[in-house]
């Protein structure tokens, strides 16, 4: 009985592992030819990318490298299980060393991962990309570290500004509950700069409605440590800034201050799903429709969250700020590729890395979104397909020329007429 | 037992509760101006906290009382929960359906970790974290790393209204006091408590009831699970050993709830010692502290806690060595005067 019950276990060990390691067949194609040139895919490279991600969004991302990208530059991916800080970071770049990676995507964000990372990177002479929103200046000029791709932070702020704006243009006073995440010293290196510029862009945007007088810069506004009321100088709007990184805390603490009534918009930077039952709860209670807008990602729960209707009969979810991890870790790749060709220079600005910014979407109500949503479901409806990334992939492309192609991706309008959404 | 002593372990049991509340009331008044209590939405909240709150306890007490830290526990509910949920949702099965899935996972979960207990003899805590790693992968392949999001799902309604929370922690408090009071189970725990050579030497079956202590934890920590994820609508599919943190968080609940359950019963002690320290983190709340700042707090009085629990019989020890010593000089003076 012993023998066999350890039997048992030991299968279901071994079967565990299937989940810790990812690899996938290399691609036989040689070359692969874009609209104006051919780039060289012949030699096989292995990419190790370390994640912090999990969940659908992570899933699409993960897809996407494996089914158009790994196949297009003959690259093979090793992703590692969710990790979370320097330590799992380093111990998975040593393993994928040992696998014979050549090239590594970090999505570890923390300041000292991305530093140790870039070291140990250079030390094993693998090329190092890093998925964030912020620039590293430590390690930004050690030769195999090649840069920065993530969400702009300021641009984050500037959709969160654009959504704010739609509410607050009618001339009724509002008031929100911010959900500001890891805001606090994110201008710093310390938090997320998306979130800290998210804030920002929240508090610009009630000032701008109502010329409001903060009794602080807003910058210190952000970074304060306890949750609390903003003094506004109006009495008839109020703005309260929870910062917190775990929402199911924030979700308990948040309904005492969702229950005055006080309040009829809730913003949160990321996780607003979390807080939909509570709000629903209070809508029932009070009889007041409060609108939600977060910062998303193009999944199922995105579309049930405009396609949900809340108590009041309004939709659950009523902007979101869109993020695609997939359009980064297509900059990373390109990177990468440009690097393995010998461009690596041509990513860099006079030798120094740069941080490349993915644009966010503000998106205003479920129509807009019904058109999103169909980004991402197959190869030619990814933001850059297979054709793109071949065309990036050419020599003379230059980190400005990448960046200029965010920035044009920036309008929805011009990302849907791109895709032939709209 | 005397009738006077009934009322004042019933004045003990409730004092916790109450005078928590009277305290976080009138500091929250003084700091907020604002009131603990002020709206059933208040009172729905803090029947779902301690629900939460108290079935995790309920389900560390049953290995840790008798010397077992099951590490893998966090682990379990996180595999029970989002297998049984996936399961339902597949199914197009309702809320409840979700719950029995998640208990009856959670079971075989806390059987097998039993099992590999009493097979293995490794000792509970290294293999807490073997376990652990193993439980969490299960999820995290069955659900493709994406966990579980009830978001939006249609029937998961009835696992958040309060009657049916308040429903599920009064039978799991009634289940676990009739478990620990009128079956071979509770008898046995006592035994093992007291002494696990003497159990073993007397009779009892202690490898047995180790696997029963497992998988009724196991069947425990996973209802904590659904009801969590009923009203977060998420539960994410984590590895590194990372899932644990949230049933060690309800540890102060389980030793209190055994230091107020010495004048009533366990069950009961752990319920009120929920409900107390959900009291207690809601007046924090209103008080506007930040996470970390509510963490330090929170530890700082379990840690004062844990130094009472520590130092409670020394006074009384000193003072019958006093008296000891005290006899004893006496009776030397006695004899010498002889």
């Amino acid at each position: 009985m012993k023998r066999l019950i350890a039997l048992i276990l030991v299968v279901v060990m071994a079967m565990s592992f299937v989940a810790c390691g990812n690899a996938d067949k290399p691609a036989d194609n040689s070359s692969n030819t874009s609209s104006e040139g051919t780039v060289d895919v012949s030699k096989h490279h292995k990419i190790g990318v370390a994640t912090v991600h999990s969940g659908e969004n992570w899933e699409i991302a993960k897809t996407y490298l494996e089914t158009v990208i790994a196949p297009t530059y003959n690259f093979e991916f090793v992703i590692s299980e969710t990790l979370s800080d320097a330590n799992g970071l380093i111990a998975f770049m040593e393993q994928c060393y040992a696998a014979g990676c050549d090239g590594f995507i970090n999505l570890v964000t923390s300041n000292d991962a991305i530093s140790q990372g870039a070291h140990k990177a250079d030390e094993l002479g693998m090329w190092f990309v890093t998925q964030n929103s912020a620039w590293v200046e430590d390690v930004a000029e050690l030769p195999k570290n090649i840069g920065h791709c993530g969400a702009d932070p300021v641009a984050v702020g500037t959709a969160y500004k654009e959504a704010f704006s739609e509410y607050l243009s009618d001339g009724q006073p509002h008031s929100v509950i911010l959900f500001e995440g890891a805001a606090v010293g994110g201008d710093k290196g310390q938090g997320a700069a998306s979130h800290f510029y998210s804030a920002v862009g929240v508090l610009e945007a009630f000032q701008e409605a109502y010329g409001l007088t903060y009794d602080k810069p807003i910058a210190d506004l952000v970074n304060q440590q306890d949750p609390g009321e903003v003094n506004t100088g109006n009495p008839d709007v109020h703005i309260y800034l929870y910062p917190g990184r775990n929402p199911n805390d924030a979700v308990t603490a948040l309904l005492p201050v969702l229950q005055t009534g006080n309040y009829d918009i809730f913003a949160a930077v990321f996780s607003f799903a979390a807080f939909t039952n509570a709000i629903s709860d209070v809508e029932t209670s009070l009889g007041k429709d409060i609108k939600v807008i977060g910062t998303a990602q193009i999944e199922k729960q995105t579309k049930t969250g405009f396609e949900t209707q809340d108590p009041t009969g309004d939709t659950v979810l009523n902007s979101a700020i869109l993020n695609d991890l997939s359009l980064a870790c297509a900059i990373n790749c390109i990177e990468l590729k440009q690097a393995f060709d010998g461009h690596a220079d041509a990513m860099k600005d006079n030798g120094k890395t740069v941080l490349i910014g993915v644009r966010s979407w503000a998106v205003n109500g479920p129509e807009t979104y019904a058109k999103m949503e169909k980004l991402n479901t197959s190869p030619e409806l990814y933001i850059l397909t297979a054709e793109d990334l071949l065309h990036y992939a050419e020599a003379g492309i230059t980190w400005q020329d990448l960046d200029n192609l965010l920035a044009d991706l920036a309008s929805v309008d011009t990302l849907l007429e791109r895709k032939g959404l709209n | 037992m005397k009738k006077s002593s009934k009322f004042k372990d019933v004045l003990f049991t409730l004092a916790f509760p109450v005078l928590t509340w009277l305290a976080m009331e009138i500091l929250c008044l003084l700091l907020k101006d604002k009131h603990v209590i002020s709206t059933m939405l208040d009172i729905k909240t803090i029947i779902r906290n301690t629900g939460i709150a108290a079935v995790t306890a309920f389900a560390l007490s049953f290995n840790l009382k008798e010397g077992r830290f099951d590490l893998s526990l966090g682990a379990q509910r996180m595999a029970g929960t989002i297998i049984g949920g996936l399961l339902a949702m597949a199914l197009g099965l309702s809320g409840l359906w979700l719950l029995v899935f998640a208990v009856v996972f959670g079971f075989a979960f806390g059987i097998l970790t039993g099992l590999a207990f009493i097979s293995l003899r490794v000792p509970p805590m290294v293999l807490g974290v073997g376990m652990a790693l193993i439980w969490e992968v299960v999820p995290y392949v069955i659900s493709g790393g994406k966990g579980l999001n009830l978001f939006g799902v249609e029937g998961m309604g009835i696992l958040t209204e309060s009657w049916f929370q308040i429903l599920v922690v009064v039978v799991m408090a009634v289940l676990v006091y009739i478990l620990m009071n009128f079956t071979r189970l509770g008898y046995e725990t006592k035994a093992v408590q007291g002494s696990q050579l003497i159990a073993r030497n007397s009779g009892i079956n202690i490898f047995r009831h180790a696997v029963e202590c497992y998988a009724l934890a196991g069947a425990l920590v996973c209802i904590a699970g659904v009801l969590d994820v009923s009203f977060s609508t998420q539960m994410g599919a984590n590895l590194g050993n990372t899932s644990n943190g949230v049933v060690t968080a309800n540890m102060f609940a389980m030793i209190l709830g055994s230091y107020i359950g010495e004048k009533s019963d366990s069950s009961v002690g752990i319920l009120t010692a929920a409900f107390t320290l959900t009291i207690f983190k809601y007046g924090l709340s209103i008080m506007e502290f930040s996470d970390p700042v509510n963490s330090v707090i929170n530890m700082l009085v379990f840690i004062g806690f844990l130094v009472f629990q520590a130092n409670r019989h020394v006074r009384g020890l000193n003072k019958a060595r006093k008296a000891r010593v005290e006899l004893a000089k006496q009776r030397k003076a006695e004899s010498a005067a002889a």
